[in-house]
């Protein structure tokens, strides 16, 4: 009964919780024997709005010897500060009451590993400015709660492993995500996040990715840099385009359903009039005219040796800063469409909509889209 | 209404009579009402000892069989990444009883039901389905937007049902912070069906698989 909360290795933090089941008959416990059970105290669907330190500490003759503390579906609206006495514990299960405070005194558990605040009324002031100091916390779940700001007690914690803040009001995302190293689960979905700041290229142990349900309409180029990502949820947002660096990751699933993309073509973007300087140096390059430092100066060799590469496969021509910018689909593993947002040297060069990527058709080096066992870089693309 | 399995020769008018009979034979006797996860088993192999299957019969045990979290433990199996199909039973080839664990937000993609009767009982959360009709043939260079027919809530044991020629569908855990369960039948079981990409229709084959059998993880990822 108690492991319904617990995390395990393997499994995932959402098992099955008892709370939810239509058919729950389990009202009435035997108070005493059921309640603690080795190094666990079970409170949980009591219907308790208060939680009596003096009783609590009646029943438990040696708070230290507790672990676990499973407190959910109940109607609590804080913790008594004499929680610091469990100085044992390692996870609190406070989910589905009606929190609105927590102490400070929390902050003193230094075993504490797993706090689950699921479905509360927890708001930017509830949690004490104190929880910087619960360094050694490795799961935190904040979800549906009414945060409007994402806690920033969170970015000190530099030993968390699974970050759960789905439905809440989340809108801006601070840029300080450099400190969550050992962050493999980020589950932000059900927010009003328009932005994904640079800084989340900063943590290298991501696997999970959740940022469905938000405001998004791109992400940063910095996400290619979570060389361990492997699940990246981005259903429901705004997104026409990706950027093209996501090849690089090694995904096993991506989600992309309900978004603009997925329901209508995205006309062309912005178009800047190319300079003369750009248009003499197209020229210069689509000629293959020659040049060397006895003809040009120096810097002009730089700029001509910075061209890029046109992406469309049958135009050989080159662009330098003005290029168009046209959302292409790109068939991967013979299976679905990821919409790229490609670079092209002018609206002339926009192809049909959709084309089959081989490694036939482009003969170009551009860095922009690599063009080499793409299809063995992703496993399910689920766009559809 | 009765169905007849594969394998099976198709009856002439003469033959509706006794049709009938077996409507009234089959499962007349049996309880509507099963009280647990086996006797819900019990009575889909009662069900299904012939090949003429009383559909309306299996809708309403679905329907009724109430259940409850200790009887579904051994399948309650949550992923990060993907929802899970955990098989409770294979019925004799006749139909795949299974059980789909959702975790916050997972979805599936637009699918048909190669031929089989879908029904799916919410025993845990939220879902939502999505109905979509099949796409129109318009040539092989043609690509329209799906279009959605109806969107639906599933929760508290109700059970939808589904097949080909109703449309296709695609079902979601809508909730960010709480997971779903639904016990699905599939009468009879498939291993492929097709999927589709909801903003051209067009379509590709998928291969269904198990996370889990009788509670046991399978191998192939």
């Amino acid at each position: 009964m108690a492991a319904a909360a617990l995390t395990t290795a393997e499994d995932y933090e959402g098992d099955y919780d008892l709370d939810d089941d239509f058919d729950d008959d389990e009202d009435d416990c035997n108070f005493s024997s059921e309640t603690v059970l080795g190094d666990t105290i079970d409170y949980s669907h009591r219907n308790i709005s208060m939680l009596d330190p003096n009783e609590l500490l009646t029943l438990v003759k040696n708070p230290n010897r507790i672990k676990n503390f499973q407190l959910n579906s109940n109607q609590l609206l804080t913790l008594p500060s004499q929680i610091e006495q469990f100085q044992s514990l390692v996870t609190i299960e406070l989910s589905n009451n009606q929190l609105v405070q927590l102490p400070a005194e929390l902050s003193l558990l230094k075993n504490l590993k797993n706090l689950y605040l699921k479905n509360n009324s927890l708001d930017d002031f509830s949690l004490p400015k104190e929880f910087e100091l619960l360094k050694q916390l490795e799961v935190i779940n904040l979800g549906g709660n009414r945060l409007k700001q994402f806690p920033y007690q969170l970015f000190q914690m530099i030993n968390l492993k699974e970050v759960y803040l789905g439905s809440n009001q989340i809108a801006f995302l601070p840029d300080l995500f450099q400190t969550l190293i050992k962050v493999e689960v980020l589950y932000m979905g059900g927010n009003q996040i328009g932005n994904v700041p640079d800084s989340i290229g900063y943590m290298r142990s991501l696997v999970v990715l959740n940022l469905s349900g938000n405001r998004l309409r791109t992400l940063p180029r910095s996400i290619s840099r979570l060389g361990r990502l492997k699940s990246l949820s981005l259903h429901n947002n705004q997104f026409s385009a990706l950027p093209p660096d996501i090849i690089r990751l090694d995904l096993q699933e991506l989600s992309l359903r309900n978004n603009p993309l997925v329901v209508r073509f995205v006309r062309d973007l912005t178009y800047d009039v190319p300079t003369l300087k750009e248009l003499a140096g197209r020229t210069i390059k689509l000629h293959k005219i020659c040049y060397d430092d006895q003809s040009i100066p120096r810097s002009l060799i730089e700029y001509l040796n910075a061209a890029k590469s046109c992406l469309n496969p049958k135009c050989k021509g080159v662009y330098f800063e003005s290029c168009h910018k046209n959302i292409k689909f790109v068939d991967f593993c013979g299976k679905f469409y990821l919409p790229l947002l490609q670079f092209l040297c002018s609206p002339a060069c926009t192809s049909t909509p959709t084309f089959q990527m081989t490694s036939s058709d482009s003969d170009d080096n551009s860095d922009d889209v690599p063009n080499k066992d793409m299809s063995s870089k992703f496993k399910k693309v689920l766009l559809g | 209404m009765t169905e007849t399995l594969l394998n099976t020769n198709m009856h002439d008018i003469h033959d509706i009579q006794l049709i009938r009979q077996k409507y009234v034979d089959n499962t007349a006797h049996l309880s509507t009402h099963p009280k647990s996860l086996n006797e819900l088993i019990e009575l889909l192999y009662e069900a299904f000892a012939t090949n003429d299957v009383n559909i309306d019969y299996v809708h309403t045990i679905m329907n009724n069989y109430k259940g409850n979290v200790k009887e579904w433990a051994p399948f309650l199996k949550f992923q990060p990444n993907k929802y899970t199909r955990n098989l409770v039973d294979a019925g004799n080839g006749k139909f795949n009883l299974m059980i789909l664990c959702w975790a916050e937000s997972q979805g599936s993609s637009i699918h048909d039901h190669t031929n089989s009767h879908c029904f799916m009982k919410c025993i845990q959360g939220t879902l939502v389905e999505t109905k979509y009709a099949w796409p129109k043939d318009g040539g092989e260079n043609t690509e329209t937007p799906m279009e959605i027919i109806s969107r639906t809530e599933l929760k508290d044991g109700k059970v939808a049902y589904i097949n080909d020629s109703i449309g296709l569908h695609r079902v979601e855990n809508p909730s960010h912070t709480d997971t779903a369960v639904t016990l699905h039948l599939y009468v009879p079981p498939y291993s492929h069906c097709s999927v589709f990409d909801e903003r051209t229709g067009r379509t590709k084959e998928a291969h269904v698989t198990f996370y889990s059998i009788n509670g046991l993880l399978t191998t192939s990822e």
